[in-house]
């Protein structure tokens, strides 16, 4: 092997390396979050991190939004789609913000946040899956916030 | 016509079929009428496609809901430009519209260089018509798009966010560019298959690889623009996995696109430029798949389709093959020459392929995160967007500085002197400007690098311009106009590959900016006539009016936005109500500000005004808005069209070029 494509070698180890430890530092900030559904949450309690990314489905009739207001808050359970087992347990969300427009009171959603001192869940993103209508497009990304 | 179309979309597995093997024996045996056999195979697969195809195009805009896809993306009162879209707003029909680019591309190819590589080309056929092979199958066995499925009155219809024109180009935009690299990388494998693994097969796709890498690039612009009109969170990109998807092949296309000049030039890097043609297109089949298995959970996915393990096994058979031929042919693709020097064009160049193959890298181990975490601890932890921006951001700072270092540095080993004539002067330039952001209050690091290395990278180019335009001027009696537009018109390829850096170093000005200093802005409990003030800007809500139409009804409200007192513009954003779908869509209103008063105000230049409405009540008009003041993101959307017209120059036959394949051509055959 050539020095000069040994010295190339290490630039690539370098990169490689310098990328881990960016990595690395990143995780103890916020940014990774476990993702669990409702039940599991439930279940649980917030172990294992602060964050946490939550997918299930809208209870129908939940959906409190005042008018003129940007708070949200319902009640999420378990989705039935995928094939997972629905789990008992339902968790309320309070979120704060613009509300995709595929959300409806019977979507599938996701929320990330932290849990609240009052048994809350704190959402400060809220993503919204159409639940049969279509199946999406793909590509650039619909459907969603 | 429906069961017409059901067996052209069967017939066409055959015909694939064929290419693929008797590409492949002609290309073992030399037999001249399998040569000819596998060319019709592939122009019989397009014909193919294309009925079933307009079969399906028929059963849109006829209306035949007895057939699932038309009931789920279509109805009765769709306009007809969304009837002709829906067919890539499924699942199924984005497939078979997937694998009618292919098959053009494919005629294409074997059209283009029917009279020429007659070495190479029965194996571009067999490749080509293997990835046709797996994509008929699919559309015949798996999901066939003429399925007939409940029957449906009138259809579900496309969701109204899809309903957008800027929708309706992107899928075909984006499948441009993926099923594009298939033909650099029919290439790549004929090389390896039949031991010619010179320059011809990249010269030859040279321009290929240009187009497809064009089509990717547009097509994400395209679909970030979609996201930022349509979405209205105020953003355009968020490392949402669909989007990584195309990210990642563009990375690394990215990177083939330059290592290959070290090969023409040096006749170095032949098993890395392989191996990153098959990796764009592995890349490519990933982001098919990704989208398509439901292994990532996205918001944006296909759900459900089952098609995950089909994709699964077809890439495996991809990767595992090619790299496997790569393995057999290693003493084929043995260097020439090696590297001199570290400070030399060849070696900038490995270092941009080293980042862009880094970063490519690092997105797909975030994006994949979920599944790599589920299968080591049992639990699914995803990676949010901070983690991505700060992985990559550092390296997309040393590649924009690359882009203006690297093409500026001669082959081989670059002179002290020649150093310091191209880059002082940028440099001083840069460093000026950093200096009076600095002095204006800018105290960000990222923002200021970045500022720094774009005004560095601008003026390098504008540089070689000037400097090829004098040396024209000095040796014809030419005006510089004139001396320039000849110049550029000469290089092509050269000249185009400047107008898309910079292109780019314009762009990363508006993702810079517009990442650091986005503003947002919520206001609550607003009644008509209350006034709203926020950075710089007053917005006056001044009504509101709803209006009942055939398919919707709108709520359109009307805000007045000022600058220190004086009216600048109307913004009207809306929420509909449409009858068969049930929650509302969001119509965002943008003012893109272009007026520039004052020193002061050039960090102005270019910003948006973005005003979404969460919620408004029919009666009263009490809303709740939320605004975004997205400073210097029109510079994204500009440095985009500036990179697309300089790909477009690129790509433009070169007859330089031309005489470079034919040299290199014969002096393959002359060893051989």
């Amino acid at each position: 092997m050539n020095p000069t494509r040994l010295k190339f070698l290490i630039a690539g180890a370098v990169i490689v390396a310098a990328m881990l430890l960016l990595f690395r530092t990143s995780l103890d900030q916020a940014g990774a979050s476990y993702y669990i559904p409702v039940s599991e949450f439930v279940r649980n309690g917030p172990s294992g991190g602060s964050n946490f990314r939550i997918n299930g489905r809208v209870l129908p009739g939940s959906v409190v939004q005042p008018a003129g207001g940007a708070e949200l808050r319902f009640t999420m359970k378990d989705s039935p789609t995928g094939g997972a087992a629905v789990g008992p347990g339902s968790l309320p969300v309070l979120y704060h913000g613009l509300v995709p427009d595929t959300f409806t009171d019977k979507a599938d959603v996701v929320v990330e946040g932290v849990l609240g001192p009052n048994g809350v869940f704190h959402a400060d993103v809220l993503l919204a899956k159409c639940p049969s209508k279509y199946d999406s497009t793909e590509g650039g990304a619909p459907a969603a916030s | 016509m429906i069961p017409f179309g059901q067996a052209s979309l069967l017939l066409a597995v055959l015909t694939a079929a064929w290419a693929l093997v008797a590409g492949a024996l002609s290309g073992s045996s030399g037999s001249d009428g399998l040569f000819v056999s596998s060319r019709r195979a592939l122009f019989a697969t397009a014909a193919l496609l294309t009925l079933g195809l307009l079969a399906v195009e028929y059963a849109l805009l006829t209306d035949q809901f007895g057939v699932a896809l038309v009931a789920q993306t279509s109805h009765l009162a769709q306009p007809v430009q969304y009837k002709i879209s829906a067919l890539w707003a499924g699942q199924s029909g984005s497939l078979l519209l997937w694998a009618w680019i292919l098959s053009l591309y494919a005629v294409g190819a074997a059209l283009l260089n029917r009279s020429r590589h007659r070495e190479l080309m029965p194996w571009v056929h067999s490749t080509l018509g293997g990835v046709l092979l797996f994509f008929t199958s699919t559309l015949a066995f798996v999901t066939p798009p003429l399925a007939l499925g409940p029957p449906h009155a009138d259809g579900a219809g496309m969701n109204p966010l899809l309903q957008n024109y800027w929708m309706m180009i992107h899928p075909p935009t984006l499948y441009l560019g993926y099923v594009g690299f298939s033909v650099p990388f029919a290439f790549a494998i004929a090389a390896l298959a039949s031991r010619r693994t010179g320059e011809v097969w990249i010269r030859t796709t040279r321009r290929w690889t240009i187009f497809a890498w064009l089509f990717l690039g547009a097509g994400i612009l395209l679909g970030s623009y979609w996201a930022y009109i349509e979405l209205g969170w105020g953003g355009y990109w968020a490392w949402d996995p669909v989007e990584n998807a195309s990210f990642m092949p563009w990375l690394v296309g990215t990177a083939f696109l330059h290592s290959v000049m070290v090969q023409e030039q040096k006749r170095m890097l032949k098993v890395w430029n392989v191996v990153l043609i098959i990796l764009t297109f592995s890349l490519c089949i990933f982001g098919t798949f990704l989208t398509r298995s439901g292994i990532i959970s996205s918001v944006h996915a296909f759900t459900g389709s089952g098609l995950g393990p089909y994709f699964g096994v077809f890439l495996i058979i991809v990767v595992v093959g090619s790299l496997g031929l790569v393995i057999l042919r290693l003493p084929d693709l043995r260097s020439d020459h090696r590297l001199d020097s570290l400070v030399s064009r060849e070696s900038s160049f490995l270092l941009n392929n080293l980042i862009l193959v880094g970063i490519a890298f690092a997105v797909f181990v975030l994006t994949t995160w979920p599944v790599w975490s589920e299968l080591a601890t049992g639990k699914n932890v995803t990676m949010g967007q901070p983690i991505f921006n700060r992985v990559t951001l550092p390296w997309f700072l040393i590649l924009v500085l690359l882009s203006g270092i690297g093409p500026l540095i001669a082959w081989r080993r670059a002179s002290l002197r020649s150093l310091r004539r191209n880059f002082l002067l940028p440099a001083l330039v840069a460093l000026a400007v950093v200096l009076l952001l600095t002095a204006a209050g800018v105290r960000e690091v990222y923002p200021l690098l970045f500022y720094f290395c774009s005004v560095f990278v601008l003026g390098t180019i504008s540089g070689e311009f000037w400097r090829g335009a004098r040396a024209r001027q000095a040796t014809q009696s030419e005006g510089f106009a004139m001396a320039l537009s000849r110049l550029v018109w000469r290089n092509k390829r050269r000249y185009g590959g400047y107008i898309v850096h910079a292109g780019v170093v314009v762009a990363v000005v508006g993702i810079a900016g517009s990442s650091a200093y986005r503003k947002e802005f919520t206001f609550e409990q607003v009644r008509p006539g209350d006034t709203l003030t926020f950075a710089g800007y007053s917005l006056t809500y001044d009504r509101h009016l709803i209006e009942t139409l055939p398919e919707h009804l709108r709520i359109v409200m009307e805000a007045t936005l000022f600058r220190d007192g004086h009216p600048i513009s109307v913004l009207v954003p809306e929420r509909r109500f449409y009858e068969r779908v049930d929650n509302p869509t969001t119509e965002v209103a943008i003012h893109p500000n272009w007026a520039v008063s004052g020193p002061a105000d050039l960090a102005r230049f270019g910003e948006d005004i973005y005003l979404v409405p969460i919620t408004v009540d029919p009666d009263s008009g009490l809303a709740s808005f939320k605004v975004f003041v997205n400073p210097f993101v029109n510079w994204l959307w500009a440095g985009g069209i500036v990179l697309i017209l300089g790909s477009c120059l690129a790509v433009l036959p070169d007859r330089r070029e031309r005489q470079m394949l034919q040299v290199a051509s014969e002096e393959e055959r002359a060893v051989a």
